[in-house]
């Protein structure tokens, strides 16, 4: 659909319908406020909705969260669910940093504790941490190793020392997804994530030392062990560069796939295969790979994260009481069952810049955690605040279970980079008391705060569509970035 | 506040040397830096550029060089190690695509740095290119920014006025 006017329909303050024209198998449904709304018009991000809603197979709505602008073919923001029957499977439905996502831990630390320490632990962080473009990681793996990292996820990382395995029942599918086939990863693609596997990255990829600034649901905040002053830390970053050669090779190959198969698209990077073909199948077990060593990744810089804290404060793994409260992947496809039109169905959802937000009951959330429902983590644009959410039956019901990631950006990187300076960025990062260690000066006005919607915006938006519910507010203290 | 540039990190890789054996044609232009150009798009997730040159050759040349530019490598590269690249494609879209693909990911994977690039033999199907570089060196070279991608959005290549312009979106 090439139409540069799309209509968006209000059903009330906090939807909006893209209606079905043309070839558009299914509406659009976005997730957004009045306030919001105008900036989502501007990137033309409403188009990418209606083009998706063209996939084979989509089913219920073409959807986006209110976090969402332009991306590669699916706007990120989007969630996309197709029958694994008769429906696609698109790597831009995913993204290139497959499995970019976040992790929260928990301290039995109270901010007073931390405070005058701050610049200590940042620096320390900083060191102890690899991070930044072409920073090595501290991990050597052989192509056998590279290849069990593929297989085994976040588990192989608890297997060679990085953690315990009490942290893989509160990671997304335990930190591994077990249809992972390294046969369908290319030789460039191990070789890309050969050396970098401990390495945070660079962009918008962080460690966060935060504290608890409010409680909104006290129940839920005591099941995932939160309460007001405590510090946490929030980790996220994704595969590396084996996830963004993943999703090249897969590109390629679905580009021929579309002839193949006769599908036609509004736009070439909508490009997909059948689930079931070959080619859908051999690029679900390769992002599958990929999405496992992402979780080995958080897992491994978490470990460190936990040294680091230790060394630095000098007190011991029990009396720093650092465990993992969850992990949540931003950019993944997962074979999930839901209910469609009144009956239990495997579907395929595309989460692009979204997270999975199950409800109290489901069966693929942890145990501690079923009387609430599953943890959301949502960062915040850096120095400004993150959320940690809980996950509802009204997400179940209408969005395949998902809801936003995060604050979505709003300023171009060039226009960020014209626009801020770096002196007051610095100075109004101190002013709100959070340090920053950051290895690229230009990624650092790229990320700039201004340079995103504000995530309290966008929190409000699925919270009120009762997509999520708010549980915690967390403030930084000290960030580091590569 | 502490900003530190530069990077520490471990040079994991043996520097190559490929010979020439290549046919050369004539690499029009090729010398002619001061028309080969490029500007950066304004891309509200990406970093996108549109570069611009006398020949399809210098084209191709001008790409490579706006992606180590943006890379932030390029004024600081100085070695004679030359790489040969031969790319097989769909068309000179897709080769353009693979040629920055190829070179972002010996960058990434094998640690090497370009500023020179030479254009052996390009047609619809094929192209065989030589870049000249060195191994990254950490107190030298300096990454500005991660690039994790060529994309495919809004790639095109297009003739004006004796004029060739390449659009290109690198995800960052």
């Amino acid at each position: 659909m090439k139409t540069d006017e799309i209509t968006l329909e209000r059903i009330d303050d906090w939807r909006w319908r893209v209606p079905m024209t043309g070839k558009m198998r299914v509406p659009g449904l976005v997730f957004s406020s009045e306030a919001i709304l105008p900036k989502v018009q501007q990137d033309r991000s409403p188009l990418q909705v209606a083009n998706v809603a063209h996939l084979p197979g989509i089913l219920r709505a073409s959807m986006a969260m209110p976090d969402m602008h332009w991306g590669y073919g699916f706007p990120i923001g989007g969630v996309a669910a197709t029958s694994v029957e008769d429906g696609v499977i698109s790597p831009g439905g995913v993204g290139y940093d497959i499995n970019c996502g976040c992790r929260l831990m928990r301290t039995n630390l109270d901010r007073s504790d931390v405070q005058s320490r701050m610049k200590e632990l940042v620096e320390s962080l900083f060191r102890n941490i690899p991070c930044g473009v072409g920073s090595a990681g501290a991990i050597r793996l052989s192509e056998k190793r590279e290849r069990e990292v593929l297989i085994r996820g976040a588990g192989w990382a608890v297997e060679n020392g990085f953690g315990e395995s009490s942290d893989l029942e509160r990671t997304e599918d335990g930190g591994c997804m077990d249809v992972a086939d390294p046969d369908t990863i290319s030789s460039r693609a191990l070789e890309r994530g050969r050396n970098q596997l401990g390495t945070l990255g660079s962009g918008n990829h962080f460690v966060e030392v935060q504290f608890v600034e409010d409680i909104y649901d006290p129940v839920a905040a005591r099941a995932f062990e939160l309460e007001k002053d405590q510090v946490t830390v929030m980790i996220h970053s994704g595969s590396r560069g084996l996830g963004y050669q993943v999703c090249d090779d897969y590109l390629k190959v679905m580009n021929r796939a579309v002839r193949t198969y006769g599908i036609d698209l509004p736009d070439r990077q909508l490009v997909c295969a059948p689930f079931d073909s070959e080619e859908g199948q051999r690029y679900y077990r390769a992002m599958a790979c990929a999405a496992n060593y992402a979780w080995a990744n958080r897992q491994a810089l978490m470990h460190w994260t936990r040294k680091t804290f230790g060394k630095t404060l000098g007190i011991g793994p029990r009396d720093l009481g650092m465990r993992l409260v969850y992990d949540v992947c931003h950019n993944i496809a997962k074979v999930e069952e839901h209910s469609v039109d009144g009956r239990q169905r495997k579907v395929c959802v595309h989460r692009k810049g979204a997270t999975r937000a199950f409800p109290a009951g489901h069966p693929d959330i942890p145990w501690s955690y079923r009387s609430v429902g599953q943890p959301v983590l949502i960062p915040g644009d850096m120095g400004t605040h993150s959320y940690v959410l809980v996950g509802t039956q009204g997400a179940l019901s209408e969005t395949f279970g998902s809801t936003c990631h995060g604050a979505g950006r709003v300023k171009s990187r060039g226009e960020a980079s014209r626009v801020f300076d770096i002196g007051d960025l610095l100075r109004s990062l101190s002013e709100r008391g959070v340090r920053v260690m950051a290895k690229g000066k230009k990624t650092l006005l790229e990320e700039a705060p201004g340079a995103y919607k504000d995530v309290s915006e966008v929190v409000d938006v699925v919270d009120h569509a009762g997509i999520c519910r708010k549980v915690a507010k967390l403030r930084p203290l000290g960030v580091i970035k590569g | 506040m502490a900003i530190s540039a530069g990077l520490r990190s471990t040079i994991v890789g043996v520097a190559e040397h490929n010979g020439t054996g290549g046919r050369f044609t004539q690499a029009a232009g090729a010398a002619l830096n001061g028309s080969i150009g490029y500007k950066v798009l304004d891309h509200v997730a990406d970093l996108g550029v549109e570069i611009h040159a006398p020949s399809l050759e210098d084209l191709f040349v001008g790409a490579a060089r706006a992606l180590f530019d943006l890379l932030g490598t390029l004024e600081s590269t100085r070695g004679s190690v030359v790489e040969t690249i031969d790319i097989e494609g769909l068309d000179l879209v897709d080769l353009l695509h693979d040629w920055l693909s190829e070179l972002l990911f010996r960058s990434a994977a094998r640690r090497r740095v370009f500023s020179e690039f030479r254009v052996c033999r390009l047609d619809s199907g094929h192209l065989r290119a030589e870049a000249v570089g060195e191994a990254f060196d950490p107190d030298r070279h300096s990454i500005e920014r991660e690039i994790k991608a060529v994309t495919f959005h809004n790639l095109e290549i297009v003739e004006q006025e004796r004029e060739w312009r390449a659009t290109v979106i690198f995800d960052v």
